[in-house]
């Protein structure tokens, strides 16, 4: 078990060695001089000059690289161009607000999705499990942005019920908080679910064709006992890891749902620096962001093993 | 005469046995269908409406669905449905070009390190693994942010982004069809290594390469369309389905149909070719043979 751990955690250093490659290379894919990208043509020589320097452009690649790379190290993440503040300081700054959409987001999809997959897998072949099937691929084809049009169509604009945009500290009014949270989260919630439910209904019917199952209906259990407290409990292991591998989604999806929502997370951070030329904050971000999902990944895999007996009790990685 | 009927014979009930395997796949037909719709409609072009889609006309703005304009006007009164099928020849050839990148280098790639093996295999697996992790829209966005958008280079960047995929599944089927015997005995009759990978392997991996080409399709379709809805995608005023929708949120109160029409043809496109995907996982299923 921790040579597993150990070697999960070693076999991280060149994932995150080649990212922090991809990443670096997105100053050198400017297409000419990026001092002219970022300043434009007609900024003066001394402005040029400084932004060369501040960007260490005049240094040879990979002296550029290395001491690049050496700030992500120590946690230096750069220096904002257009504020002038460090990265990783305005990161630490819009984090707890893409968190708190994260993880009601999450809420959210698995609510739907496990009761969703739950029904379709008990009622497996009839027009119900039809029903959730279609729904669930019509989920996972349908474009997140879309999703928060038409509710912002529906919840603000017509029915007037709920905000389209802003964010409210849930410390300072979690009324409001939870307002400004719920489309948001339930617009980002339903475009997962339709993948976790997917899952859950084929986890679920593979733990009710189970042997145990059969002993449990065999020693008297009701049908409700059987599939809640047994075949969906254990159905939750995968479910939960399913949840947390999608976590790619999530963060792709809170790009575009805090641009539409003006939600002041990660992902605005990254899209508002890149409309206004502050590279080294793209850079920035985006690396927080691949790095975070690497290391939750890591940890699902982690808790996948400590929380699956096989595995744990078997010494099998 | 007798020897040419026994000949066909075997042949015509093939085609007629996977032409019922077809009819059966509900998933594959639907989604055939719902593409079929697509490709007559970039072909045909934006024309077929009798509208040109950068036409302004400004006595007819934001105009609901009618005999006139089917999908109604946006606000600059351009016709919806011509813009929509626009959109749709921008959706296509992005995904067409992206999943041609992805599936010539991933191929490429994930042939070599399954048949080499060994440190070149351990290499780019370590690289392949590394790209796998980036959530693809964030990937885009940092490199679209480099390079600048255009359709070709979202279409590229798209593809790139997907090699790593391609490559993950092309080095697994070659590894599994490496260890069998027609392979041994190619190798046994003394058959150049390159010319097994290429003409003995190669087919018998192109059933998981192509159902994930659907899914990379769809995918790529949605990453176009996220990109363009955030203004870093396919430059207007050429429309595309993102970009369409991104616009109809200004006008949300005059308008809802600017809103309605491009994000469902994102949706059914990509639903199409989900079902075209999962149909096509199952027909090419060979526990089925």
């Amino acid at each position: 078990m921790i040579g597993y751990i150990i070697n999960r955690i070693l076999y991280l250093i060149p994932t995150l060695f080649i990212m922090s490659l991809v990443v670096f290379s997105f100053i050198a894919l400017i297409p000419g001089d990026p001092v002219d990208a970022i300043l434009g043509l007609n900024a003066s020589e001394e402005a040029r000059a400084a932004l060369r320097e501040e960007l260490g452009l005049d240094r040879n690649i990979l002296v550029q690289y290395l001491s690049w790379a050496g700030g992500i190290v120590t946690g230096d993440f750069g220096t904002s161009l257009t504020s002038g503040e460090p990265v990783m300081k305005l990161i630490m700054e819009k984090l707890p607000a893409t968190l708190l959409l994260a993880f009601a987001s999450i809420l959210v999809s698995v609510f739907i999705a496990v009761f969703a997959g739950t029904i379709a897998a008990v009622n497996k072949g009839n027009w119900l499990d039809m029903g959730i099937l279609v729904a669930a691929l019509a989920g996972i084809s349908v474009p997140v942005f879309w999703i928060a049009i038409l509710a912002v169509l529906l919840f603000s604009v017509h029915w007037q019920v709920l905000p389209s945009i802003g964010y409210v500290s849930p410390l300072e009014d979690p009324i409001g908080a939870l307002r400004h949270l719920a489309l948001p989260a339930i617009c980002m919630g339903a475009a997962l679910a339709g993948g976790i439910a997917r899952m859950t209904r084929s986890e679920m019917i593979e733990q009710l064709g189970k042997d145990y199952v059969i002993t449990a209906r065999a020693k008297g259990l009701s049908q409700n006992e059987v599939t809640y407290r047994h075949a969906l409990r254990n159905s939750l292991i995968t479910v939960v890891t399913f949840t947390g591998l999608e976590l790619g989604t999530l963060l792709s999806g809170a790009i575009i749902i805090e641009t539409i929502f003006a939600w002041p997370g990660l992902g605005r951070m990254a899209i508002d620096a890149i409309f206004t030329r502050d590279y080294p904050t793209v850079q920035g971000v985006v690396l927080f962001m691949a790095f975070f999902f690497v290391f939750v990944n890591l940890l699902v895999d982690i808790s996948y093993t400590f929380l699956n007996p096989q595995i744990r009790l078997g010494g099998k990685s | 005469m007798s020897n040419a009927t026994q000949t066909a014979l075997p042949e015509q009930s093939r085609w007629g046995r996977e032409w019922r395997k077809i009819r059966g796949n509900k998933m594959l037909v639907t989604g055939g269908i719902v593409l079929l719709i697509f490709l007559f409609a970039i072909i045909a072009g934006p024309e077929i409406t009798g509208y040109d889609y950068a036409k302004m006309s400004i006595r007819e703005r934001f105009e609901g669905p009618s005999a006139a304009h089917w999908m109604g006007t946006d606000n600059f009164g351009r016709d919806t449905l011509a813009r929509v099928i626009h959109g749709a020849r921008v959706a296509f050839f992005v995904g067409a070009l992206s999943v041609a990148i992805g599936m010539i280098g991933g191929m490429t790639i994930g042939a070599i390190a399954g048949f080499v093996g060994g440190v070149v295999d351990n290499v780019l697996m370590r690289i392949t693994d590394a790209l796998l992790a980036f959530p693809p829209l964030l990937l885009a966005i940092g490199l679209v942010a480099a390079t600048g958008p255009s359709i070709t280079t979202v279409s590229i960047i798209i593809g790139i982004i997907y090699i790593p995929r391609f490559a993950r599944v092309m080095r697994g089927a070659v590894l599994t069809e490496a260890s069998k015997e027609y392979v041994e005995a190619a190798r046994a009759i003394g058959q150049e290594p390159w010319r097994i990978l290429v003409f003995h392997i190669g087919p018998a991996t192109l059933s998981p390469v192509i159902v994930l080409a659907t899914v990379v399709f769809a995918l790529a379709i949605i990453i176009e369309a996220s990109l363009s809805f955030l203004g870093l995608g396919v430059p207007p005023p050429t429309p595309s389905w993102g970009g369409m929708l991104s616009e109809s949120r200004a006008f949300m109160t005059k308008n809802i149909w600017m809103a309605i029409f491009p994000g469902l043809a994102i949706s059914v496109a990509v639903l199409g070719l989900n079902l075209l995907g999962d149909g096509l996982r199952d027909y090419l299923d060979p526990k089925d043979y």
